[in-house]
């Protein structure tokens, strides 16, 4: 099948009064239609910053140094912003963490669910009413046409984002960009939207990138998993393989740092120091300060992206290791 | 656990209501029922986990217990004594022993304070140390709680996240005291922190005999942390028992729900989750007979009217549903 979105060697800067900050380091990954691909990872790893690059929305002082960002094909990077703002909230929506902050609160959940329809789609208002009803009953919201004359402060938490992915789905987009979208749920409420998303991806046929740092959330809705750490894609494979054969030693760490409800004997493994500042130069692997396997050459110079099966891919040199042992042993 | 017979914390029937005032004359028209009837026991040494989703009153119940809210009605009684109904200053030297490490430090951190002077005002405070047997004291609690004596003479915005709640753990252990209530005290790390700051918790709860109270909203950090787990629903509890009885047995049908929509780290995991309808009830608007009812997959007519009692069905082990 044809990537829907293809990102390639993209490279996201911050200007501080001080010195440039390099957030994203270059970074390659690819999305299909109807696929879910979550990025996890720690605060500061870039993950949201990646998101935010793809729907074009990076705060001012952050710049794309590089690369290229590609969505059926069409180069997005390089276009103005009249033209972005055509696509944002037709072809690619996107939904955040916080949904106080992303409705406007002077205004009914009616007026801010019809605003995309009638723009992008060109519906009068008395068909994007019966469109927003429409909307409002697929994401399970009761009594939706009364609760178009709500205002956001009248909802709760769980039905806020369930507006809002309303509103981002209005338009049926072929992307959708989701960046924690049930972190600051309630775990029954998070159980539910989950199941909601992934329904509605199933009827639309969109692809999803769902960035969270809960490796739960990721078994639960991922189809592939890209690990970042400290700027950079350390792994990337199917969700089976990151969580049953994980390669890189970060994954490793944060699967274990996860404590389980399911398993008596459990220990929560700790992966030792903390993560890197952006402006912190390491040189080699940006991990090996942190590393329980670090060898010589991790402290020397930046691992290259190993194959481990077709699609699993780890930025390690113990991949490397084990190549060659594969090839002592076969030989 | 250790079960001596007089627990170090009782409540009994603990009340905490904040009235909602209307009308010309400001009067009270109605409560919201924050905390209602709560009964419990930490014994010495034990973590006690307290759970539930965001509105249950678990937060309100800890700070009722530290006397940051006065209570409405109940008794609260600490090794024995009565404590509720103290004044602020008798209830000082209560205080040197119970603690709260709260969700975020950063906020109760002086922004232009330097982290030794603010941890050293514990002890100005609190003891009659001089000046160079505080900072003594502050370096000795920096390394205790894995920070380095540089860290003395740096301000709130120069440390990360993790680090910050090691300084919030380093203030609430000053004085030594033998019960610290965590509220949601690792709730907002990444999780290889977060499981730095768990392996603190428990190395200084060894260490020094430490008795928790684990507010959190994250099952499966409570599952870790804690001997004994309190399912709250709101401001009422709805379930009590040991970490074990509640993880492998959970009797309450809010409580398997809140279990079944952990999300696992493990994909393709078949899902079987105890539906649960809408969002919980304001609690000002509280719902008459079992709290849980209109949300309740096994609601029956008399769970409309009638109060579920508190009954223990086997050792140790509380509930409060008709349908158990």
């Amino acid at each position: 099948m044809k990537n829907l979105l293809e990102v390639e060697n993209l490279k996201v800067n911050f200007r501080t009064k001080k010195e440039r900050l390099r957030a994203v380091r270059g970074i390659s990954f690819s999305l299909k239609k109807g696929e879910t691909l979550c990025i996890v990872g720690e605060s500061g790893c870039g993950k949201s910053i990646t998101s935010l690059s793809i729907i074009g929305l990076l705060p001012s002082n952050g710049e794309i140094a590089e690369g290229s960002i590609k969505l059926d094909g069409n180069e997005l990077l390089g276009k103005t912003e009249n033209e972005l703002e055509i696509m944002r909230g037709n072809e690619i929506s996107m939904i955040f963490q916080e949904p106080m902050t992303a409705l406007n609160p002077t205004f009914t959940i009616g007026f801010q669910l019809r605003e995309p329809l009638m723009i992008h789609k060109k519906m009068s208002k008395k068909e994007a009413t019966k469109k927003s009803i429409e909307l409002l009953e697929k994401v399970g919201i009761p009594n939706p046409v009364e609760k178009l004359r709500q205002f956001p402060h009248e909802l709760s938490g769980g039905m806020r984002q369930r507006v809002m992915i309303a509103m981002a789905l209005a338009c049926e987009p072929s992307l959708l960009l989701a960046d924690e979208p049930t972190t600051a749920l309630d775990v029954t409420i998070q159980a539910q939207i989950l199941e909601l998303m992934d329904e509605l991806k199933r009827q639309m046929g969109m692809g999803v990138v769902f960035v969270t740092h809960d490796m739960g959330v990721v078994a639960e809705i991922a189809d592939r998993v890209m690990v970042m750490y400290a700027g950079e894609v350390v792994e990337i494979g199917d969700v089976d393989r990151i969580f049953n054969h994980p390669q890189h030693p970060y994954t490793k760490g944060l699967l274990g740092a996860v404590p389980n409800v399911d398993d008596e004997e459990h220990h929560l493994n700790i992966i030792p120091g903390s993560m890197p500042n952006l402006d912190d130069e390491i040189s080699g692997c940006r991990f090996h300060p942190r590393c329980p396997y670090a060898m010589d050459i991790c402290r020397k110079k930046n691992p290259t992206t190993f194959q481990v099966t077709s699609s699993h891919q780890s930025k390690c040199w113990l991949q490397e290791v084990t190549d060659v042992d594969r090839l002592h042993t076969t030989s | 656990m250790l079960t001596d017979s007089t627990p170090l914390l009782e409540t009994n029937k603990l009340k905490k209501y904040y009235p909602i005032k209307g009308g010309l004359f400001k009067k009270t028209i109605g409560n919201v029922k924050a905390v209602q009837n709560v009964s419990f026991q930490i014994y010495e040494g034990e973590t006690l986990g307290v759970v539930g989703e965001s509105g249950c009153g678990k937060s309100t119940l800890g700070r009722t217990i530290l006397g940051l809210e006065k209570s409405t009605g109940g008794s609260i009684s600490f090794r024995g004594k009565t404590i509720h109904h103290l004044s602020e200053s008798k209830l000082k030297k209560f205080k040197k022993d119970m603690q709260m490490v709260f969700q975020d430090p950063f906020a109760s951190l002086n922004p232009r304070q330097r982290i030794g002077d603010a941890l050293e005002e514990v002890f100005v405070i609190h003891t009659n140390l001089n000046k160079s047997e505080r900072k003594k004291r502050v370096l000795l609690l920096l390394k205790e709680v894995g920070l380095k004596e540089e860290h003395y003479r740096r301000y709130p915005h120069e440390f990360s996240g993790g680090q910050r709640q090691r300084i919030g753990i380093a203030r609430a252990i000053a004085l030594n005291p033998s019960l610290i209530v965590c509220d949601e005290a690792v709730s907002a790390l990444d999780v290889s922190v977060q499981a730095q700051v768990i392996k603190l918790l428990k190395d200084l709860q060894e260490k020094y005999k430490l008795t928790y109270m684990f507010i959190s909203h994250d099952l499966g950090v409570v599952k870790h942390m804690c001997d004994r787990v309190l399912v709250m629903y709101l401001g009422t509890m709805v379930e009590l028992g040991s970490s074990e009885q509640i993880y492998r047995n959970p009797l309450h049908p809010y409580t398997k729900a809140l279990l079944s929509a952990i999300p696992r780290p493990v994909p393709g995991r078949k899902k079987n989750r105890v539906k649960m309808q809408g969002d919980i009830p304001s609690a000002s608007n509280y719902p008459n007979g079992c709290p849980f009812h209109t949300r309740c997959p096994l609601a029956q007519d008399r769970c409309r009217t009638i109060v579920p009692e508190w009954r223990e069905v086997e050792e140790g082990h509380f509930v409060a549903c008709h349908e158990v």
